[in-house]
């Protein structure tokens, strides 16, 4: 069992898993695998409701792993990995700055014409497409809100 | 002539054309003319005196416009201040000029309330948005807040005539000085009248011109477009900022751009485009170039990239608004020159002794003659001292740029920097933009900045701040051997500091004295 999971783990790390939900996905692995290393060495509770917990926590892993890639996981996962870019590259010096998921960020005065520039790389880097000319347009990178639109249609468009 | 008149007089002899295109918006002459006649007379009424100064802090935007018309009807000095500025050097600004009404609107003020309830020369705020519930309260009371749209309405739009003459100051705009402090250029209207009509003149805008302005009013070159558009009665697009490409590029073609002015910053973003030669600029007769520099890979990218459009590449500096041009046919043989003075202006290097420098390729410092020229700056007799002074004629004083520049044999100019910018390291003088434009050269490097550092054995010694591409793997030894190849000795950098996004002030030019004390 520990071995499953643990491979399950590597595998996640070295990205033959890799979606966006990777990261979460990993730190739930690493928490079971503590988890069961724990119990097994303190032997807290009995090996054999252990034995059952585990098999249970597998069946759930199995189903998320059925389910990542899921719109639903991605699309949080999308929302918090762009909210803290924002947060650590446009905000530092400006921590007062009211900013919301809905916030434009021209009105804002948050984003200039160098920022888009690194706003892009950043998308590329991180979810894998490229960000084409003629999509460099408010409607789909002048808010939290619009980037996670985009770069949820973006990712579905790769899949199909 | 006064400025207030460009207006005036394209809302009569224009009346129902668009004017100005801000967003959804799009207005008339007219209609701009009488709204801000409203707005003068709402000044009058709240106490406003001939010269008093009103800032107005904003975006760019149609009250913005209407702000700067309404405030010279009333015979008021405007003040644009960037809305990007903080409280601490906006609180120096208004103590500087005790301007007594601020115009701007409830996001603005929020940040800077307290900055600007503490001042005790401010009588009045106007907001440009209608928040009644949630109108900020002065502490001590005594600041009573108008609402622009309530002004327009309630106000007479009549004509509203000045009582100003053109030796009357129209604006105060804030640049930054040595000291750190902003200095406030103070300019009358026959300063600026006289620098918009020789632009106009080499630039042959007609009324067919449409501009596209993504620059701060804030700054002179964006404070142009629209004051000479008025002039010409052309349209000008006004959009907060150049913040996405594509935007403008919709722009340009949507509503027929025939005029578009950026700085070299706009052309850097420009190159990263891969679709570029797609767009249809057929539209588009004219890009300005000013603000910096155009390093030659841009100015070689943008006459590829815009094959009929002329671009014209220029100097200058807000104590005079421009100095130079190049006429676009000389772009090719010339590159790095910025032309040769505009009409009615003259411009020309002096050596350290005041000589007048008439040989090639010897540098000096230039000097400005024109009706262009500041009256000095706003409460500081000594830095005005320094830079209008006596020229070759007794009875005028003339404009030392502190820039220093060279000539070709034909009497073009060339920029090399600001005189006190120039590295003196192992003996030699060594100009940082020489060095900039050498590592702009480099295909991965966006932009770069060359300051001058303490150094035990050379006194000083050059160190370049590079700003290179996300995706480039160069190192700092590959770009001192870039320089090495191309530079004397002396001149190729000693440090590379390879790093994000250079900072920049409300200009777009590079705040090299943050890069002095900040570790990027």
């Amino acid at each position: 069992m520990i071995l499953y999971l643990v491979s399950l783990w590597g595998a996640n790390q070295t990205k033959l898993f890799h979606t966006k939900s990777s990261l979460a996905f990993n730190q739930l692995l690493t928490e079971i695998i503590y988890y069961y290393v724990y119990v097994y060495v303190y032997n807290t509770i009995s090996r054999q409701y252990c034995r059952t917990l585990i098999s249970h926590l597998r069946v759930i892993i199995d189903i998320i792993i059925l389910l990542m890639g899921v719109k639903n996981t991605e699309t949080m996962d999308t929302r918090q990995i762009i909210r803290r870019f924002v947060r650590e590259n446009y905000l530092k010096e400006n921590p007062h700055n009211n900013v919301h998921d809905g916030t434009s960020f021209i009105d804002g005065g948050i984003i200039d014409s160098v920022g888009v520039l690194e706003l892009v790389a950043f998308l590329e880097e991180t979810f894998g497409f490229t960000v084409e000319d003629d999509e460099l347009i408010p409607e789909n990178l002048d808010s939290i809100d619009k980037l996670v639109t985009y770069v949820s249609l973006k990712l579905e468009v790769i899949k199909s | 002539m006064l400025l207030n008149e460009f207006l005036e007089r394209s809302a009569s002899s224009y009346p129902y054309k668009t004017a100005l295109i801000c967003h959804d918006e799009r207005l008339t002459f007219i209609e701009i003319d009488r709204a801000a006649n409203s707005l003068g007379r709402a000044f009058i009424d709240q106490g406003l005196q001939k010269r008093d100064r009103v800032i107005i802090y904003l975006d760019n935007s149609v009250a913005s416009i209407v702000s700067i018309f309404g405030i010279l009807k009333a015979g008021g000095v405007f003040v644009i201040i960037d809305p990007q500025v903080k409280a601490r050097k906006l609180n120096y600004i208004f103590e500087d000029c005790q301007a007594k009404i601020l115009i701007t609107d409830t996001a603005h003020l929020a940040g800077v309330s307290e900055a600007v309830y503490s001042l005790k020369t401010l009588k009045r705020i106007i907001l440009t948005d209608e928040h009644m519930g949630t109108e900020v309260k002065p502490p001590g009371g005594s600041l009573e807040t108008l609402y622009y749209r309530t002004i327009l309405k309630e106000f007479p739009s009549a004509h509203l005539a000045s009582s100003c003459i053109d030796v009357d100051l129209a604006s105060l705009i804030y640049t930054s000085g040595s000291s750190g402090n902003p200095k406030g250029v103070m300019l009358t209207h026959n300063n600026m009248v006289s620098a918009a009509n020789s632009i106009i003149q080499y630039l042959e805008n007609t009324d067919s011109d449409i501009i596209l302005n993504c620059l701060p009013l804030a700054f002179d070159y964006g404070l142009y477009q629209v004051l000479m558009a008025f002039k010409f009665g052309g349209t000008i697009i006004l959009e907060k900022a150049f913040v996405y490409p594509q935007q403008m590029i919709n722009l340009i073609v949507r509503e027929k751009v025939t005029g578009w002015p950026i700085v070299p910053m706009i052309a850097a973003i420009l190159i990263k485009l891969k679709n570029l030669n797609k767009q249809n600029f057929s539209s588009l007769r004219y890009i300005t170039s000013t603000g910096q520099a155009l390093p030659s890979r841009h100015i070689e990218f943008l006459r590829k990239a815009f094959p009929s459009v002329k671009i014209y590449s220029m100097y200058g500096l807000t104590e005079c608004k421009r100095v130079a041009y190049l006429p676009p046919n000389q772009l090719e043989k010339r590159p790095g020159s910025v032309g040769k003075a505009m009409p009615n202006t003259e411009a020309y290097i002096v050596g350290e002794n005041g000589e007048v420098i008439t040989e090639a390729w010897r540098l000096g410092e230039l000097v400005v003659r024109g009706s262009n020229i500041m009256k000095g700056y706003w409460n500081l007799p000594e830095e005005t001292a320094k830079a209008l002074r006596s020229g070759p004629y007794p009875d005028e004083k003339v404009l030392h740029t502190g820039d220093l520049f060279q000539q070709d044999e034909e009497g073009y100019l060339y920029f090399l920097g600001r005189k006190d910018d120039i590295i003196k390291t192992a003996g030699h003088m060594v100009s940082p933009r020489e060095v900039e434009n050498v590592l702009c050269e480099k295909e991965d490097v966006i932009e770069a900045a060359v300051i001058s550092v303490d150094d035990e054995t050379l006194g000083n010694a050059v160190q370049a701040f590079v700003h290179i591409a996300d995706t480039s793997r160069s190192t700092e030894e590959d770009i001192i051997k870039f320089c090495s190849e191309r530079l004397e000795n002396f001149a190729v950098p000693k440090k590379v500091i390879l790093c994000g996004a250079l900072p920049r002030c409300v200009t777009g030019k590079i705040n090299k004295r943050e890069l002095l004390t900040h570790e990027l």
